[in-house]
């Protein structure tokens, strides 16, 4: 065993004996800022699991414009989410920067499918009265309503932050892409307002939101891209087309339609969407995703990463050109 | 000239080895992998058919609209300039039908089975 599996172990027994019955622990591939593991025990002769998230290495990166969230503050969210009956694996213990793990923090393990494109699959739900579009409206106006104020240091970044953003990192890659600079300028003559913030998940999309056949949504992952903003921002990220895995006249995530995700949205919130806001966030979103792209290629470019796919991805952000114009100059909903 | 094959009769030859041969051999993440190689090569065998035709359409809408002679490349960047200073008006149609054209021109080579891009080319 090496030793930093030597040190989850430690950690966890240290916390509760249960713990001497680990018998695996494993690393998941993938993940650029932060690493996630998963750790195999026995309890009253049944397998379990937990997971832990720390970041790459143990180490907080800060040298780059856009550090990752730190995992404390992940983790400080996370269990208000699941204090507000969001379903959200519940954290189970952190460990800090100066400890032999580094930062990051210990959560339950819970089972179901995130694989977005087997998620649109036509007889995904085996109970055909689940709505899965009605669950994400509801979910999604339940973490709008969580309550940061006593938590410090979320980071704020509003519409023509997150324009900006992504726009100066395009620039960087030196590239010249008419229809992005085209779309930019659209967004820029476009920029919403928003008179209140909100927590913004900041990835809700399909391939973020475990699922189960039988019961539908069990758990909302991924919440390292958590900021205040604009509700919108989640409303349409969701509904980018990259997000809808060949669905494409299913709007929400490949799997459903908008009328129910809005509604259900609007019902438990009382917010009124504003259909303007909408479509803003929804080409900033297709945007990212485009510029995203780029930057996974990028890493292929500069070395960190000379696998296969990291270099083909750079010819999915062509993908995105279309989708873009197709939202900027047809009539916006109109599916 | 070179004997044959043909650059295109040897890329589909390891298209076909990749398909057929490797990646029912393989699991996981090496699987994944050896998909998106067969997928990278499919681009290229595309891209010879495709992209000199491509480009000189590219190149005969961008010097209509700067009104310029250049390289493709030099005259991409200054479209990007003009709309970035407002030089172009983004809502100008000749614009709108010139970006239409070239995306749908590179995903008839990067991606010709993406969802935005059959669902305009049936529009």
């Amino acid at each position: 065993m090496n030793e930093i599996k030597k040190a989850i172990k430690d950690f966890l027994i240290s916390k509760d004996t249960i713990f001497n019955s680990i018998f695996e622990i494993d690393k998941l591939p993938g993940g650029s800022s932060n690493e996630t593991w998963i750790i195999k025990y026995i309890f009253n002769n049944l397998e379990k699991k937990v997971v832990f998230r720390r970041h790459f290495d143990g180490i907080r990166s800060k040298d780059n414009n856009y550090p990752p969230l730190s995992l404390s503050l992940e983790s400080k969210i996370m269990i208000e989410a699941y204090n507000a009956d969001i379903p959200v694996p519940k954290i189970l213990y952190n460990t800090d920067s100066k400890s032999s793990l580094g930062e990051g923090f210990f959560m339950e393990f819970i089972e179901g499918i995130a694989l977005g494109n087997k998620i649109v699959e036509k007889d995904f739900l085996e109970n055909k009265e689940i709505n899965l579009s009605k669950q994400c409206g509801y979910i999604l106006a339940k973490i709008h309503s969580i309550n940061f104020k006593n938590i410090e240091n979320i980071e704020k970044s509003e519409a023509s932050n997150e324009m900006k953003k992504y726009f100066e990192i395009y620039k960087n890659y030196n590239l010249n892409i008419p229809v992005f600079d085209f779309s930019f300028k659209w967004l820029e003559m476009n920029i919403p307002d928003n008179d209140k913030l909100f927590l913004i998940h900041g990835d809700f999309r399909n391939g973020n939101i475990l699922m189960s056949q039988k019961s539908g949504v069990k758990s909302i992952l991924d919440w390292e891209l958590l900021h205040l903003g604009d509700p919108h921002e989640d409303l349409a990220w969701i509904c980018v087309n990259s997000w809808r895995f060949g669905n494409i006249n299913s709007p929400v995530g490949g799997f459903g339609k908008r009328d129910d995700f809005y509604n259900s949205y609007e019902e438990r919130s009382k917010f009124k969407i504003n259909k303007k806001s909408l479509k803003f966030w929804e080409v900033l979103g297709t945007l990212k995703w485009g510029i995203m792209c780029l930057k996974m290629y990028d890493a292929y470019k500069s070395g960190y990463d000379k696998s296969v796919d990291r270099a083909a991805i750079g010819r999915r952000s062509s993908e995105t050109e279309i989708d873009l114009l197709r939202l900027i100059t047809k009539e916006f909903i109109n599916e | 000239m070179n004997n044959p094959p043909s650059k295109e009769e040897l890329l589909v030859s390891i298209i076909n080895y990749i398909e057929k041969d490797v990646i029912s051999e393989l699991k996981g993440e090496k699987r994944f992998h050896a998909h998106v190689a067969k997928n990278s090569l499919n681009i290229i065998l595309r891209q010879l058919k495709l992209e000199e035709k491509n480009n000189s359409l590219e190149e005969k809408r961008l010097k209509e609209i700067l009104k310029i002679e250049n390289d493709l490349e030099e005259m991409n960047k200054i479209l990007c300039n003009k709309i970035n200073n407002n030089e172009i008006d983004i809502n100008d149609n000749n614009l709108i039908d010139h970006l239409y054209k070239t995306t749908m021109e590179k995903l008839s080579i990067d991606q010709p089975n993406y969802s935005g891009y059959l669902a305009e080319k049936n529009n």
